[in-house]
């Protein structure tokens, strides 16, 4: 029971900015700061106007659908090329390997700032600027995902490769019914993660994105803030990353089972 | 091998092959687009350019302005305390709480897995804003529930103005976004534990504590490493958070930390040459802290 | 996921993309963006040109040009024209005048907009030149009416027709990389209401039975007046004004309005100027210690506008763009505020004294707006008949009067009525008159690529000084310690400037 208290309590605390934003959605501009959450003395105050300025005023839907595309080809891409090379580093001996896990790790650490102008310049030289191959490409290899996948493919266990190998099954065949029905747990993780790093990421499609019709979400909210300090439409602004966080949240209710089914299904059991 | 029908010729082939296939798409893309902007941003370091016709090598002598720079140094400092700080938070309080939503037991466990989820959800810039609201000197709930217990101090404490307080703010901040992730990495780490370790410890009389350290530890060592990296790898490049909270560097400079310096040397003076230099002494520290990190925790093995 | 993102990437990829339009926009201000999307047809009718408005995250913005800039690649990609800001545009003239990305434009400025008047009886103001249309002569504006002038063989041009000081800040050398689109003087305003409650006019000084405006030193006394009455009452948390502590903005201010720029056009450094010294002292004192009078409020405009609202802060820095803020956030405030002119450094003689022009200024400036044209851009007639359209017409700023309450830099349209209404946030007070009566006297701005380093320092050395007063230093030796840290500022800053400095 003490448990139960303890964990409420902490889920509350944790939530409390969440709340604030849900809170402010509703309210009006002057109420926003005036009361710490809803105006109790006023609720006939709470009003749904923020949400009707969002969709008359700005092109939500299209930073929605931009936003939406990006993400989940740039998850279902990193998540491929990911587990692909994790497994290949966790399960095969080949020549180069030390050197490009050297190189990875080399690059996890390069702080993404530095690299913007380079990075720029190397879109220009494609032709890319302005278009989505810019944050697909790139985006597609993520260091930091093979890493995590070579750390959860090291509990496939050997034999059950040898022995499906000894079955007649291909390489690739391996990979795609032996290796990530066992990460499966990982892969809801990695999966959920990425999409929403992928959502929320505002420098870099900021730079690359110039027409506004390919504005995603994050991009978009940002515009509304304006010049620093003056006008803010706060309530408006609480609305669109309430609509932004929505995606998210489905997300995540489909994936949680995931990795409580990832048990079941594992072969681990064997 | 033995020279067999073409069939298996192409089988021993594509398993002799395929690790390099695998590792392809990945490799492909990675050296294109990191690997190149990298180089280039070794040799932009190396140049003083106010324009496209206007560079002059100076060689290493960014570099050698910015060791000396004290203010380079304050940012180091900054950042270290910071991960340190961070680390020692993050990481035994997200896996004590991953644990506690894996058992068994508890109820309304995808609501109480979602409320700690839902900070990561909404991003880096919101974590800042909300964190500014809730740090408000006056009206912010914080201050507002520390003046309900002790009314005097409550309403004293300057989160974004002093500078004893603004790097536990920021520490704050970054542990209420990035506990849920961790959480959930942790959370699927420790749903690939063999169950059936558990109960064998069980019946050999192995204690909670026991069956922690001899069961569960070793089964989610590698996850733990990772994230251990890689919070390690988040805490020292830390700048968004602590540049929107503080809509600049904070008090004395206290919410500066490498990036920040970068980003103030590259993008608000304009210096990209001097900025990549900046970016380049990072990468080393943080090399070095990754490698001190691998092999303490036993990964070069694997190498 | 996959399906998702299959279903997404079809709906994405039937929509049609936008034209390419003929003049290309970046800005970075909604208002703006509004205020623009008015006018365009009219500008699209006129001339035939399509125009492309890009709305930008101001960083990104910034990023970006950068970028461009530093690769000297730019078919297709630069805009024609960009507007920045103030604190932005120092790091664009870090390269020497013939590099500079943006085009100067003293010809274009200097060449078009002339005055012209229909007939004699034609309003005017002190000062103008304008050519008669009836006789193509320059006529002259002086005490009321308008005089022949045979010595003038041009009317007055846009760059005649701006706030002189406004330009300062986006040249270099000279050459004018930016037209201002705002002024920004900045006034005081307060809490009528709790300050009449505590019997003290903020805004008079009697002296030997007239009255003058207060210098800062007397403000502060009357409000350490003001606190103390509320104290004693035991209101908590009344505090008398609002000035930032962690960030410089406001010291930077008030050390305009005292004619003391940190880093000047040619580089040198004035943190140590005996004025520099002594208002940073002042205005440590001011945030902290014993005779405390300011607070700070939490970053963003609700916060501030909720502190002003419950009357934890009962005095504030008003530039005319602060407003705007008020009236959304704070309505409730409507009839309680006053303004009146900043206070003073330096004593001012009885009304209509002469003041020298070394002491300070009425008022100060916060901020600003540029719109300039790229060096690449390949059609600048066109840009500049934009800026024209979008800046210099009545439809622009009366918009840009009301989204963002700014006044324009241009001085004719001080006379539109938008500018002479009553406040009812002010209790009818004609607030834009008292930025108008002031705007003249804004002093001169200058950026340079190390202006925000010079910012930063002084706010570094700000920080030293408060802490120093919380540890309980005497205030006595509160000068000397700003001098020392300020000179420890600077030696560090200048070791930037001269490692940078390029030229």
């Amino acid at each position: 029971m003490l448990l139960h208290a303890l964990l409420i309590m902490l889920a509350l605390g944790a939530l409390t900015p969440f709340l604030w934003l849900i809170c402010a959605c509703f309210k009006e501009q002057q109420d926003i700061f005036a009361s710490a959450f809803l105006p109790w003395g006023q609720l006939g105050d709470l009003t749904l106007d923020n949400f009707r300025v969002l969709f008359d005023r700005e092109p939500i839907g299209r930073w929605l659908f931009n936003s939406l595309f990006l993400s989940s080809t740039l998850t279902v891409l990193v998540v491929t090329t990911s587990s692909l090379a994790g497994f290949a580093l966790a399960k095969y001996r080949f020549a180069g390997k030390r050197v490009l896990m050297g190189m990875m790790l080399a690059t996890m650490v390069m702080p993404g700032v530095v690299l913007i102008p380079s990075s720029w310049l190397l879109m220009y030289k494609l032709g890319w600027l302005n278009s989505y191959a810019a944050i697909l490409v790139p985006g597609a290899a993520s260091s930091f995902g093979t890493f995590l996948f070579m750390q959860a493919m090291k509990s496939v266990p050997d034999e059950l490769l040898q022995a499906a190998r000894v079955d007649g099954c291909s390489e690739l065949r391996l990979w795609w019914e032996v290796a990530l029905p066992i990460v499966r747990p990982m892969i809801a993780a990695f999966t959920l993660l990425t999409f929403i790093g992928a959502w929320n990421s505002y420098l870099w499609p900021s730079i690359v994105l110039q027409d506004e019709s390919k504005h995603t979400l994050p991009i978009g909210l940002a515009t509304m803030v304006g010049l620093p300090g003056v006008n803010t439409q706060y309530g408006v602004l609480m609305a669109g990353t309430f609509l932004a966080v929505l995606p998210v949240m489905v997300l995540f209710f489909v994936l949680q089972r995931d990795f409580i089914s990832g048990l079941a299904s594992g072969a681990v059991k064997g | 091998m033995t020279r067999g029908t073409p069939r298996q010729r192409l089988w021993s082939l594509q398993h002799r092959y395929s690790a390099y296939l695998f590792v392809l798409p990945f490799a492909a893309v990675f050296c294109a687009f990191f690997l190149y902007p990298l180089a280039q941003s070794v040799v932009l370091s190396l140049f003083r350019s106010v324009g496209p016709r206007q560079s002059r090598f100076v060689g290493l002598d960014n570099y050698g302005f910015l060791l000396r720079d004290p203010l380079f140094w304050l940012s180091v400092a900054n950042t270290v305390l910071f991960t340190v700080l961070f680390l020692i938070l993050q990481v035994p309080l997200s896996l004590g709480l991953a644990m506690l939503l894996n058992s068994e037991r508890i109820w309304f466990r995808d609501v109480l897995r979602f409320a700690f989820f839902a900070s990561y959800m909404v991003g880096n810039v919101f974590v800042a804003v909300i964190f500014m609201v809730l740090l408000a000197q006056r009206t912010g709930l914080v201050n507002r529930a520390i003046a309900g217990v002790l009314p005097s101090v409550g309403s004293e404490i300057n989160w974004r103005g002093d500078a004893r307080f603004a790097m536990p703010a920021v520490v704050l901040a970054a542990l209420w976004l990035s506990m849920g992730q961790a959480m959930i990495y942790f959370l699927a780490a420790l749903q690939a534990v063999d169950r059936d370790l558990y109960e064998a410890a069980a019946v050999d009389g192995a204690g909670r504590w026991a069956r922690f350290r001899h069961v569960t530890l070793p089964g989610i060592r590698p996850v733990l490493l990772y994230l251990v990296l890689v919070g390690t790898i988040y805490a020292l490049q830390l700048f968004e958070l602590p540049y929107v909270f503080f809509q600049g560097f904070g008090p004395r400079f206290a919410g500066m930390t490498v990036v920040g310096y970068l980003f103030m040397n590259g993008f608000l003076a304009g210096d990209i040459g001097y900025a990549a230099a900046a970016g380049w002494v990072l990468f080393v520290l943080i090399s070095i802290v990754a490698f001190v990190q691998l092999k303490a925790g036993g990964a070069t093995r694997e190498f | 996921m996959l399906c998702l993102s299959v279903a997404s990437g079809v709906v994405v990829a039937v929509r049609r993309g936008p034209a390419k339009a003929d003049v290309r926009l970046w800005l970075y201000s909604e208002e703006h963006a509004r205020a623009y999307r008015e006018v365009l047809p009219a500008f699209s009718a006129q001339t035939g040109k399509s125009v492309g408005l890009d709305l930008i995250p101001q960083q990104s913005l910034n990023t970006r040009l950068v970028s461009l800039f530093m690769s000297g690649r730019t078919e297709g990609e630069l805009p024609d024209l960009v507007e920045l800001e103030i604190a932005d545009v120092g790091k664009y003239f870090r390269p020497t005048v013939n590099e500079v990305g943006l085009l100067p434009l003293n010809e274009y400025l200097g060449n078009s907009g002339f005055r012209e008047i229909a007939g004699l009886s034609a309003p005017g103001r002190e000062g103008d030149n304008a050519r008669c249309q009836a006789d193509r002569r320059i006529y002259t504006f002086r005490s009321g009416r308008w005089v022949f002038n045979p010595d003038r063989d041009r009317p007055d041009a846009w760059i005649d027709r701006i706030v002189p000081n406004r330009l300062s800040a986006w040249s270099k050398q000279g050459l004018i990389f930016g037209v201002p689109l705002d002024v920004h003087p900045v006034t005081l305003s307060y809490r009528q209401d709790l300050w009449a409650q505590a019997g003290i006019d903020p805004e008079w000084v009697d002296e030997a039975g007239a009255k003058r405006r207060p210098t800062w030193r007397e403000f502060q006394k009357k409000c350490l007046d003001f606190q103390w009455f509320w104290a004693s009452r035991g209101v908590r948390d009344r505090h008398a004004m609002e000035l930032f502590e962690s960030q410089p903005d406001m010291l930077v201010c008030l050390l305009l309005q005292r004619r003391v720029t940190v880093v000047d056009e040619t580089g040198a450094l004035h943190l140590t100027d005996a004025r520099t010294v002594q208002t940073v002292a002042f205005y440590a004192q001011m945030v902290a210690g014993q005779r405390r009078v300011a607070v700070e409020s939490a970053g963003g405009a609700g916060p501030w506008a909720n502190d002003i609202v419950q009357g934890n802060i009962c005095a504030f820095l008003t530039p005319d763009w602060r407003l705007a803020d008020l009236r959304q956030y704070a309505p409730q405030l409507m009839g309680k505020l006053r303004m009146m002119p900043l206070p003073r450094f330096e004593a001012v003689g009885p009304a209509g004294g002469n003041v020298p022009d070394m002491s300070d200024a009425p008022t100060s400036t916060w901020g600003g707006t540029m719109i300039g044209v790229t060096r690449s851009c390949k059609h600048p007639d066109d840009a500049w008949k934009l800026i024209e359209c979008l800046d210099f017409s009545d439809t622009g700023i009366e918009s840009r009067a009301r989204n963002a309450n700014s006044l324009p830099a241009l001085r004719d349209y001080w006379d539109k009525p938008v500018f002479h209404e009553p406040d009812p946030l002010f209790g009818g007070q004609r607030t834009f008159e008292l930025y108008i009566e002031l705007a003249d006297q804004a002093p001169a701005r200058q950026e340079t690529w190390s202006s925000t380093l010079g910012r930063y320092g002084l706010g570094f050395a700000l920080n030293q000084c408060v802490a120093y007063l919380n540890k309980g230093g005497p205030p006595v030796g509160l000068e000397d310690y700003a001098a020392s840290q300020l000179k420890r500022v600077e030696a560090y800053v200048k070791r930037c400037i001269d490692h940078g400095t390029f030229e």
